[in-house]
């Protein structure tokens, strides 16, 4: 008898059977939440099973994205069959399933997060599974999933009050702006349907509440990803009884007072807390510009926290932190089980190789990044395919070798009209005559549904960039007196 | 109860001493390297400021706010809420060096200033619309008018816009660059998040407009969401605005400001005493709000020379009014409003200042 599965909208009331798997709603959610199903099927599987050798192969650093995710379909299912006395726990369930769609140049993350939450749609109605939707931004992938729903502690907290309305997430600091009296229910019910961001506004106005030792404390806690049974959640971070905050530390009395308030909130396990997603993505930003200093410092600390011994989840927040910190070797080196987030660490190398004044040697660095994806890790990765194209390029590496990476990007992902107007462009710029294949693409492009992403336009400039380079300025004339209108209408810029 | 009103030209503030000696001062203003609400307060024999409030973050209010919180140690102070300010100031304040970086200057040392003053008393409030103070037995109330709820989302997130990170780094946006530069006017964005004050005291009633605008136009901003705002059922205090007997006018006389749905509210029946703070840079009061005040206000009391206010309203049909002095010479920039419990107000203005009627 298989465990049935259940959406829990709200931290869930009981004890869970098994650790909550955190969403963060970053770049790196689908490989690493791939990862910790993995090492969960691991640890649950009959040794030699078919789950523990997928569970095995899944963790290989060489396997490819889509081997990755079909294995870990397979191995669930086998599992949540096996093991009715255990369940997979997926916290903040709607940052994998609310993903808007990335735009062409920086298309990478999005994909595979639907991809990974396509798996869970899929063997979630068969058992096993428990979803905690502290968020309710997931939207329509969730209210359709074939799950029974049910309601947790902060959604009991709030009752059937002024929060009622709002996600789980923010009821806590809702309640506490209540109890404060900084703001009304009236006021709340003036923000609900006057303000454009309701959640973040909450988050807002309970952060200026704060003093100042408070906010900074809340801002370094937004920079931080610690596994859960590390320090509650907080990482190596210190609980200092004096001092302000620091690197390493932070006042006790800081910790207190952002449990109390609700910027950081209670897990399902006893004296484990999580900064919710809300409250994250509304701080890390000011994090990275009013104290640089201290995050880039617990950025290389939390990076470096990472042993040989250490489990899977502490290697994967690790990882997170090396590239943060922007220092490739211990990127590298924690790397252990995906390598595709280094693609944020050549990201950076590249665009600042751009200038001015343009550094060649800085794209040649950033495309050995993305060759060392590709040949340690996904040989399967368009994106890096791409960008060590790209980047491989505007290092005048060699020709053909360019041309081949831009080919091996669009065969990876023939639907990103960037990768193949970039490839078709680049032809262009070697003399080819690509005026028929341009023509086409732009017509086929015309067609696709969603031209808020703007298809024609990244691939007709893509194409008309490399033929302008290769001073190919007559397929130009002949594409655009082929195309004008649609040019035109779909591509104004191009 | 006695209503000071100062503007030397670029600044503002108003110290109100309430009938039962308590003080509340709004906003601070320097001239010539004189803190005049300092200066008046010592003048008057006042040691602490019984309610401070910072109506919003623009230099020509908030400068000198911070020595005025260290000499005279509020009971306690609303500030407009500044939602992520502290965090922007202090990537500001590390990236430009720009003339307009002065604004930030100030405002940080007043929010810094304050900040000390939470840490210690704890008694710094964020404040909106709706926002009350009634001392037991006092017999009168302060209530904050302004900023709405849909206000403080909209100057929370066009503050966010200062700030944009590319590049992975922080930087300042195109547009704050330009802002900074004195290329284009910093706009609406303070103006957003400045409180608004009504004085109620028995039938009297005092409205100090703050730099309240009319906001984006929906119902829900500047005035009309003010209006909306205290006629909410559950706030109850819609009222306030009918039948004022004065009213520092908002944001210096401005179009931009004047509202002729709170207007009409506020001279339903009479006509209230109308003050305004000029800002001389910008030529205001405007001769259209000046115009439009000789049909709403019975009587106008102007601060300051400096802008040709005056001039502006004498041409727009105001004469000059007889009016006692105010002998404080360092708050010369004054006018000052005595009102009784009831009957007629008297009006007393310094030598910079001018009564009309």
């Amino acid at each position: 008898m298989v465990r049935p599965s259940r959406i829990v909208v709200g931290r869930p009331a009981g004890p869970l059977a098994g650790p909550a798997l955190f969403a963060f709603g970053h770049t790196d959610d689908a490989q690493r939440v791939a990862a910790l199903l993995a090492d969960r099927i691991a640890a649950l599987a009959a040794p030699g099973s078919d789950a523990a050798r997928a569970a095995a192969e899944c963790l290989a650093p060489r396997t490819a994205w889509r081997r990755r995710i079909a294995l870990l379909e397979g191995a669930l299912a086998d599992v949540a069959e096996a093991r009715p006395d255990v369940e997979f726990v997926v916290w903040d369930v709607d940052a994998l399933a609310a993903v808007e769609r990335e735009a062409f140049d920086v298309e990478r993350s999005s994909l595979m997060r639907r991809d990974l939450f396509g798996v869970i749609e899929r063997v979630a109605p068969g058992g096993g599974w428990t979803l905690v939707r502290t968020a309710t931004d997931g939207g329509a992938l969730l209210d359709e999933l074939d799950v029974p729903r049910e309601f947790g502690d902060a959604v009991g907290e709030a009752g059937d009050g002024p929060g009622a309305w709002f996600s789980p997430d923010v009821r806590l600091l809702i309640a506490w702006l209540l109890a404060r009296e900084r703001m009304s229910a009236g006021e709340l019910d003036e923000i609900r349907h006057t303000v454009a961001d309701p959640a973040g506004h909450l988050v807002d106005l309970v952060y200026q509440e704060a003093p100042a030792a408070i906010q900074d404390a809340a801002k370094l806690v937004s920079a931080l990803r610690a596994p859960q049974h590390v320090n509650g959640g907080y990482g190596r971070l210190r609980f200092a009884e004096q001092g302000g905050v620091s690197a390493t530390a932070i006042p006790t009395a800081a910790r207190a007072a952002l449990q109390a308030c609700g910027l950081v909130q209670p897990t399902a396990a006893p004296g484990q807390w999580w900064m919710p997603r809300t409250v994250r993505a509304r701080l890390a930003g000011l994090a990275e510009g009013t104290m640089p200093a201290e995050v880039a410092a617990l950025h290389v600390a939390e990076g470096r926290a990472a042993t040989p011994t250490s489990s899977v989840s502490e290697v994967v927040e690790a990882h997170h932190h090396a590239v943060r910190s922007g220092d490739l070797d211990l990127a590298v080196t924690t790397a252990r089980y995906y390598g595709s987030e280094l693609a944020e660490v050549a990201k950076q190398i590249s665009r600042d190789a751009a200038g001015p004044p343009a550094s060649k040697q800085g794209f040649a660095r950033a495309a050995q990044i993305y060759q060392t994806i590709l040949d340690r890790f996904d040989a399967t990765d368009a994106y890096a395919w791409e960008y060590y194209a790209y980047n491989l390029a505007r290092a005048d590496g060699p020709s053909d070798e360019v041309l081949r990476a831009y080919q091996r990007a669009h065969a990876h992902r023939p639907r990103n009209p960037l990768y193949h107007g970039r490839w078709l462009g680049y032809r262009g710029q070697l003399g080819e005559v690509v005026v028929a294949e341009a023509i086409a693409g732009i017509r086929e492009y015309a067609l696709e549904r969603d031209q808020s992403r703007q298809p024609v336009s990244f691939f007709a400039r893509a194409v008309f960039a490399g033929l302008d380079r290769g001073d190919a300025h007559g397929q130009v004339t002949a594409i655009r007196a082929a195309c004008g209108a649609l040019l035109r209408d779909l591509a104004p810029n191009a | 109860m006695e209503i000071y009103v100062l503007g030397p030209g670029v600044g503002e503030s108003v110290v109100v001493r309430m009938p039962d000696g308590r003080t509340v001062v709004v906003d601070c203003c320097v001239d010539d390297g004189t803190n005049l609400p300092a200066a008046l307060l010592d003048d008057l024999g006042v040691d602490h400021i019984d309610l401070l409030v910072l109506t919003h973050p623009d230099l020509d209010h908030v400068r000198g706010m911070a020595d005025l919180v260290r000499r005279f140690r509020p009971v306690r102070v609303w500030r407009y809420p500044r939602g992520l300010l502290r965090d922007t100031l202090q990537v500001l304040g590390g990236m430009t060096t720009a003339a307009g970086a002065e604004r930030f200057v100030e405002a940080r040392a007043a929010n810094d200033a304050l900040d000390e003053l939470l840490q210690t008393t704890g008694t710094v409030a964020h404040t909106t619309s709706g926002a009350v103070w009634s001392p037991p037995g006092a017999g009168y109330r302060v209530v904050a008018l302004a900023p709405t709820p849909y206000d403080e989302a909209r100057a929370f997130a066009r503050a966010r816009e200062l700030v944009e990170r590319a590049r992975g780094r922080v930087r300042l946006t195109a547009q704050a660059e330009a802002w900074f530069s004195g290329e284009r006017p910093l706009g609406d964005l303070p103006n957003m998040v400045s409180i608004g004050l009504v004085i109620e005291w028995g039938a009297r009633r005092i409205v100090l407009g703050g730099d309240i605008e009319n906001g984006d136009g929906t119902p829900h901003s500047g005035w009309r969401g003010v209006l909306a705002q205290l006629a909410r059922p559950d706030v109850g205090l819609g009222a306030l605005m009918d039948d004022v007997d004065v009213v520092k006018v908002a944001h210096h006389g401005s179009t931009g400001a004047w509202s002729d749905e709170a207007w009409a509210r506020h001279a339903a029946t009479r006509r209230p005493v109308a003050i305004i703070a000029p800002y001389a840079p910008s030529r205001l009061p405007t001769a259209d709000v000046l115009g439009r005040l000789r049909a709403a206000a019975c009587r106008l009391g102007i601060t300051s020379a400096e802008g040709d206010g005056a001039g502006r309203a004498r041409r727009a049909g105001w004469a000059d009014a007889a009016a006692r002095s105010v002998p404080l010479v360092e708050t010369a920039a004054c006018v000052k409003v005595t009102l009784p419990r009831e009957g007629d107000a008297t009006l007393a203005c310094g030598a910079r200042a001018a009564w009309l009627a």
